[in-house]
């Protein structure tokens, strides 16, 4: 994608390292000629926002994604550091529960929301009890009754999702896809304190008024060049080489869709995976899609890790489809024997 | 009004030294008709004691007894151009004896003598120009500035100072931004800003034909090589009615006839460029007039650059532009002017995995042609010209297969009559301007009402749309109180086809000569400005949108002060302009810093943007809801000394312009006024050239401006849905770059010889390599932060040969 003419930039990306020398004059000439274009392009390295190096919110999921006007919503935040730490709970990687507080609040959903602060401040939200759950810390649960209680629609919503709704159910104004749904978006935010810091994070929830039922991605695996790591197996890498990193989905968490150009074609829910890591460098880009034909072949870009030159690392991977669902899954990696002996 | 005329004529070049006339060639006879053959003086009435005098009058065809616009009379260090009636007044004219030196193209130069006394400080003169029949002589770039008495307030720039100006790179239309009233441009690229207006706000003509734009790749290079321009006027507010659809300033470019008496190549080879330009007689006793210039950045670079590098140029920046124009004089005081010109910019970027699995391009195009034939017949009293013009234009930036082509046919016509009159002239006609636009745009749509994420997939779109606009004008002149008072009305009448709009304009400049050498300028005017077509896309912009109009006012005052050998000038002008229905993104860019880029966030983002809409479109969803509001003093102080081309001869000045240019964007979000983009409070020049041998010249411009706005980020929050960091912003462009400070140096070394002459130059642009920061980048998670440094220390190193 790319925006224009804002995005339009012609500044190149950070130059690699060049495989040869060149002789001085034309090296004086490129630098002379470039020096037009190349004013305003400075390549100074911040850190990627693929590497962990400090506490962060990496995901926040909705479980289900999409809820109906009387229904209610799990929601998880995904908080880790630098350590490979995350808001697990009771595991041998999780965060101290001394160290996390989380904080929840839905939003009016009838005013935009930009800044969460700004146009969501806490006192004009609906605050929700956080609890630690089975398996993460500092989960909430919203119910959209508690939400239209608190904000009731203007007039002009009840218009809007009057003319939308067909009365079959399906969201779609009577034709086309049966699996697409109206729907309007439910702000949400969610403050953590670790440590020092204060983290923010703002996720739109969607609610129907369509009887659909829509989950969030499962990640099956880890593809790490050859091997397939499972979460719950110790991965390992060729330290200081550069690796393919790709994504197996749960196929069968995955919900169906229409295709844009044929809506009778129905096939997987294509899904968006982000990677970071807590070592290494990935190089290029830290997210890719993954996307299903209707009969069910799978077309997935993979990414491109600069593996760490020694010790371990932890990958998270973070996989979003079209309809907010968020899943994610944790990976710890060492350096393989051979690769402690690789140059 | 700031103008700036280059004017060529022949034969004037050993007339430099007194009218400050200088020779780019080499030296000629000149050819000087005795002043009592050509010319009569009379004297005015006596006037109160005065340390200058005025000198005025009428120039005329001596054999049809018309009037010769356009002319140059000079008297000793001031000079005017005569207007449409063959009229001009010389202000600030030393007392004492005098030489009166009056030239125009295709007539031979008269020179007449009169005295100017304290008793006597006015003198009015009639002078007659005899058909230039030889043909011959140097050609020349002079020099005038023409204060027409009933413009806005002006500035003189004489066209040889142009070539030796320090930071300008040899080109006549970068040296406008030393002038005042004219923001820096980031990068020490080309664009104009004037008195705070959008750089699409102003138009530029070549020969009465709209081009799409003055500069190849957005500063490199002008697209009309500066020697072959026979004037370059600025115009930043109170132009006349007879342009329009520009709510900011115009941009007069005029071309060069040719030679009839023989041909003569020049070349020009600098670092990045090579031209080559001819003139010479053709048949029928027409002028040719003809260049080429290309650039080799590109091919020095793919011999430089390595081939299994991840980036690739596979098309470096690249430019041709090219001129031809035939000129034919028909008799009866009829001629015939034909010109086709254009440009070429073209620029590909290749990204490659190191595998070679994924390739990217990056691509951008840029190139306009235009074709025209000018036709004019003037009589004693009559003027009547027509230009029917016609183009092609493209304007392509891809990111492989996404992005946007334009493409455009546009064509228009001017028709324009002026009818002389003893006490001023009438004037009026009809500018028809469209034609046919064509896009196609694959790419994600930007915020709309209905949809205030944007698209989340590329959206393919392609379309052609037919427009004409058409404008009826008229202005009127006229000089009451012994012509110390001028006074000039106009009405432009517009309907635009694309908004289906109809615009007044009603505009009226007044001048008051209230002693010699001291003049007072006022204008104001209504000034309509309509969308272009990128803006008004159902899915990328807004079909609804209007025009927007400025009324712009000004008031000034000019004082030329001869002191003995040095000529200084001085002037002062005060402007406030009030723009309305401007349009303003009423969807995305809520956040300011959130949405790098947005005008609300400013920095090198939002002014790159605002050098590329006009052609490409803003790409947003704007509404007329929006207000601006411009307003400032421009100062100049000017000097000169010596005598011309001789050393020791100096030039200098110093302009300091206070200026703020104000936006009220989306009122349903905010209110009140903010600054502008490109809103530089403090813009202060001061530049000197000296011809410190008969060979060497040292100069050296010196800048300091303020830093352009930007809205500061206060923190960031992680927006899940996007994975992304969003800003969290501080006061809406509450904060400045730190200020811009640059010092320039230029150096020319001149060889004359038999064969012709060998100039050669180094104009060092940021000599000390000043890291001016251009904007400000942000990690992801906007946690860290660093400049966009503009232009670095950067030399511009240059060859010219004239025969």
């Amino acid at each position: 994608m790319i925006a224009l003419p804002a995005s339009s930039s012609p500044c190149p990306p950070p130059p690699g390292p060049r495989a040869r020398a060149h002789r001085l004059l034309s090296t004086l000439v490129v630098a002379l000629a470039a020096a037009v274009l190349a004013a305003g392009c400075d390549f100074e390295e911040f850190t990627p926002a693929s590497r962990i190096d400090k506490p962060r919110i990496i995901a926040v999921s909705a479980s289900p994604p999409v809820i109906g006007l009387d229904g209610e919503s799990e929601l998880t935040a995904l908080v880790v550091d630098a350590d490979g730490r995350d808001s697990t709970v009771a595991t041998e990687h999780a965060i101290d529960p001394a160290d996390l507080d989380v904080r929840w609040r839905a939003c009016n959903p009838w005013a935009p929301v930009f800044e969460p602060d700004r146009d969501c401040p806490t006192q004009e939200a609906l605050a929700l009890v956080s609890n630690d759950g089975e398996a993460w810390q500092g989960q909430a649960r919203v119910r959209v009754s508690d939400v239209l209680a608190a904000f009731p629609p203007p007039d002009w919503v009840q218009d809007e999702i009057g003319q939308m709704d067909d009365g079959d159910g399906d969201g779609d104004g009577g034709e086309g896809c049966p699996h697409d749904y109206g729907f309007v978006e439910l702000p949400i935010v969610v403050e953590v304190d670790i440590g020092d810091r204060r983290l923010v994070a703002l996720q739109r929830l969607r609610v129907t008024w369509d009887p659909v039922v829509r989950r969030g991605p499962a990640i099956a695996a880890l593809v790490l060049g050859d091997q397939v790591v499972d979460a719950t197996e110790a991965g390992s890498f060729v330290a200081g080489r550069q690796i393919r990193l790709g994504v197996s989905m749960d196929r069968d968490s995955l919900d169906p869709v229409c295709l844009d150009d044929d809506p009778d074609q129905v096939a997987d829910e294509p899904v968006t995976y982000f990677a970071y890591v807590t070592a290494g460098e990935l190089l290029d880009e830290f997210e890719a899609d993954v996307a299903y034909e209707v009969d069910g072949t799978e077309s997935a870009r993979t990414l491109r890790w600069a593996a760490p030159t020694g010790g371990g690392a932890v990958v998270w991977l973070v996989a979003e489809d079209r309809d907010g669902g968020v899943g994610w899954a944790r990976f710890g990696l060492t350096a393989g024997a051979a690769a402690m002996a690789a140059p | 009004m700031h103008r700036l005329r280059l004017w060529t004529f022949a034969h004037i070049v050993a007339l430099g030294a007194t009218l400050t006339i200088a020779a780019t060639g080499a030296q000629a006879e000149p050819q000087v008709r005795p002043a009592d053959e050509d010319a009569s003086v009379t004297a005015a009435a006596p006037a109160p004691a005065a340390a200058v005098g005025i000198v005025r009058g009428r120039v005329v065809d001596a054999a049809t007894g018309e009037p010769v616009p356009g002319a140059f009379v000079g008297a000793g260090p001031v000079a005017d151009i005569t207007g449409p009636d063959g009229r001009f007044a010389i202000e600030g004219v030393a007392l004492g004896t005098l030489e009166i030196t009056a030239a125009a193209d295709l007539y031979a130069p008269v020179v007449l003598s009169l005295e100017l006394t304290a008793g006597v400080p006015i003198a009015d003169v009639a002078i007659e120009l005899a058909p230039d029949t030889a043909g011959a002589g140097e050609v020349v770039e002079v020099v005038g500035e023409a204060p027409d008495l009933a413009e806005a307030p002006e500035y003189e720039l004489a066209g040889a100072d142009i070539k030796v100006l320090p930071g300008s790179g040899n080109d006549a239309l970068k040296a406008l931004q030393s002038l005042p009233g004219v923001a820096r441009v980031p990068f020490g690229l080309g664009g104009l800003v004037l008195r705070g207006s959008a750089p699409r706000d102003t138009n530029v003509y070549l020969d009465g034909v709209e081009v799409p734009l003055l500069y190849h790749f957005g500063g490199l290079a002008s697209f009309y090589p500066s020697s072959m321009l026979d004037s370059l006027e600025m115009v930043p507010g109170g132009f006349s009615s007879e342009y329009g659809r520009a709510q900011g300033g115009v941009v007069l470019l005029r071309s060069r006839a040719g030679r009839r008496d023989r041909w003569r190549i020049e070349s020009e080879v600098s670092l990045t460029d090579a031209a080559v330009r001819a003139d010479g007689p053709g048949p029928l006793g027409g002028a040719w007039s003809l260049g080429l210039r290309r650039s080799y950045v590109d091919a020095v670079l793919a011999l430089a650059l390595p081939e299994d590098g991840a980036f690739s140029l596979t098309l470096a920046p690249r430019y041709y532009d090219g001129q031809l124009r035939y000129d034919l004089d028909l008799g009866r005081g009829q001629r015939v002017s034909a010109m086709i010109f254009g440009s070429d910019d073209r620029l590909q970027f290749l990204f490659e995995d190191e595998d070679e699995m994924d390739t990217d391009t990056f691509r951008y195009v840029q190139r306009f042609v235009r074709a025209a034939v000018r036709w004019e017949r003037r009589s004693a009293d009559w003027q009547l010209a027509m230009t029917p013009w016609v183009g092609w234009d493209e304007s392509t930036i891809r990111f492989t297969e996404e992005g946007i082509t334009r493409e455009s046919t546009p064509m228009g016509a001017r028709f324009d009559l002026t009818r002389s009159f003893d006490r001023g002239y009438l004037a009026g006609g009809v500018d028809v301007q469209g034609g046919r636009f064509w896009y196609d745009i694959n790419n994600e749509p930007p915020p709309m009402p209905d949809m205030a994420d944007g698209g989340d997939r590329p959206i393919q779109r392609a379309g052609a749309e037919w427009i004409a606009d058409t404008a009826l004008w008229m202005e009127g002149l006229i000089r009451l109180w012994d012509d110390r008072l001028s006074v000039k009305p106009g009405l432009r009448f517009e309907r635009y086809d694309l908004t289906d709009e109809w615009a007044l304009d009603p505009r009226l400049n007044l001048a008051q000569s209230v002693s010699p050498g001291i003049t007072l300028r006022q204008s104001v005017g209504l000034y309509h400005q309509p969308p272009v077509p990128a803006d008004v896309d159902p899915l990328f912009g807004n079909e609804d949108l209007g025009s927007s109009y400025a009324l712009q006012t000004s008031a000034g005052v000019e004082a030329k002060l001869p002191l003995g050998p040095v000529a200084l000038e001085a002037s002062a002008t005060a402007f406030f302009d009030q723009v309305y229905e401007l349009p303003v993104d009423v969807v995305s860019s809520a956040t300011g810093a959130a949405d790098p880029g947005s005008p609300l966030a400013g920095g090198a983002g939002a002014t790159s943007r605002e050098f590329t809409s006009e052609q490409f479109g803003t790409y947003s969803y704007q509404e007329n809801v929006g207000k601006g509001r411009n307003y400032g003093v421009e100062t100049l102080v000017r000097g000169r000394g010596g005598e011309a081309d001789r050393a020791g001869s100096w030039l200098g000045w110093v302009s300091y312009t206070y200026s703020r240019a104000l936006r009220r964007y989306d009122p349903a979000r905010f209110s009140g006024y903010y600054p502008y983009v490109l809103d530089q409070p403090h813009v202060l020049t001061a530049l000197g050239s000296v011809l410190v041998t008969d060979h060497w010249r040292l100069g050296a411009r010196v800048r300091y401006v303020s830093g352009n706005p930007i809205t500061p980020v206060v923190g960031s929050y992680f927006d899940a849905d996007a994975q992304e960091y969003r800003a969290v912003s501080g006061e809406l462009l509450g904060d400045r770059l730190p200020a811009f400070f640059q010092l320039d140096l230029r150096i020319d070394r001149t060889w004359r010889r038999s064969w012709g002459s060998l100039s050669l130059f180094l104009d060092i642009q940021n000599l000390t390599n000043r890291v001016n920061p251009e904007g400000v980048r942000y990690s992801f998670d906007f946690s860290q932060q660093a400049y966009t440094r503009g232009l670095p220390i950067f030399p511009s190193l240059g060859l010219e040969y004239r025969p």
